[in-house]
């Protein structure tokens, strides 16, 4: 199972996240692309869930078919997974969820936040959410394959 | 190279200028709170209802984008179709973005709008897809730029709420 790391230089925040059972074909091209930069911010109706509204992939485009990917509800995702909204051309969508939510829409689970890791995630959710909502500080979060 | 991939060339180059740096019209329009088109100046002389309307039109675009790729991908629909889906779900709300201050967005859909009619349907889906991924930048610092936090000013209410008032005025 492919593993990656996520790491926000600018809130001295990292963590680990390892691949699920499902949709390691979409992880693949992913982590083709790696390493990706991405402006990070949080979700402002969905609950407490980070996220990149803009993934650039610029070296391998997606491109799946939507039945050929397991879909996943964030609201019944657990606490650290990792999700991707967009599974065709060259730009997707990379959400977090580090606590409770309810947003019951589907998305595409890719990757799981290591338990240990799981304080880490929400320190930089707490000043993620700080920044969205008082000083919008610009920040960038980071994702490199681990060996 | 022919004059689609010339102009995709261009919002692919744009695309990596915004990626982590804002986009000047997204700076102008909802960081310094300019009405550059004039939009909400005869309305209170606010810029709120600029970014509630335009922010949000110009998110969707990308999300029309994506579903035209996805029809193209199909095989189910003519090119001539697929620029009039283009004319329908994109022409309209990119001019709105032009009026509310997002001018380059609005240069890019004119100049596809502008050729698609000579291109094949998967040279206007990669173009699509360039243009698609400059608006989801444009999206993620429109987000980045609205002051969320004026929303502890405008609280939800419940049924609960509701019924605590009732019995405040039961009393009166």
């Amino acid at each position: 199972m492919k593993s990656l790391k996520m790491r926000w230089p600018g809130l001295n925040c990292e963590v680990l996240c390892d691949g699920i059972a499902e949709n390691q074909a979409i992880l693949d091209v992913l982590m083709e692309n790696l390493p990706v930069k991405a402006l990070q911010g949080h979700e402002m109706i969905g609950g407490r869930i980070l996220r990149c509204r803009a993934v650039q992939l610029k070296k391998v485009p997606f491109d799946f078919e939507e039945g050929e990917l397991k879909m996943e509800s964030l609201q019944q995702a657990p606490v650290g997974r990792i999700s991707l909204l967009g599974s065709l051309g060259s730009t997707t969508e990379l959400l977090v969820k580090y606590d409770d939510c309810v947003d019951d829409r589907d998305y595409i689970p890719i990757a799981q936040v290591r338990a240990e890791c799981i304080p880490q995630l929400r320190k930089a959710a707490k000043l993620q959410w700080q920044s969205a909502t008082r000083e919008q500080k610009t920040i960038v979060t980071e994702l490199t394959e681990v060996e | 190279m022919k004059p689609w991939q010339e102009l995709k060339k261009k919002i692919d180059f744009e695309i990596e200028l915004t990626t982590l740096v804002p986009p000047q019209d997204v700076l102008d329009v909802f960081r310094y709170s300019i009405s550059k088109g004039g939009a909400g100046v005869a309305n209170g002389g606010q810029i709120f209802t600029t970014w509630f309307f335009g922010g949000a039109d110009v998110s969707y675009i990308a999300d029309w984008c994506l579903f035209i790729m996805r029809l193209e991908k199909s095989g189910n629909f003519t090119r001539e179709q697929l620029c009039q889906m283009v004319r329908f779900w994109i022409q309209q709300p990119s001019e709105f973005g032009h009026f509310c201050g997002l001018y380059k967005q609005y240069e890019f859909s004119q100049e596809i709008i502008g050729m698609m009619d000579s291109l094949e349907a998967k040279e206007l889906a990669a173009l699509l897809d360039s243009y698609r991924g400059y608006l989801m930048n444009i999206n993620a610092w429109i987000y980045q730029y609205m002051p969320w936090g004026v929303g502890r000013a405008i609280h939800r209410k419940d049924k609960a709420y509701f019924q605590a008032g009732l019995e405040l005025a039961r009393k009166l």
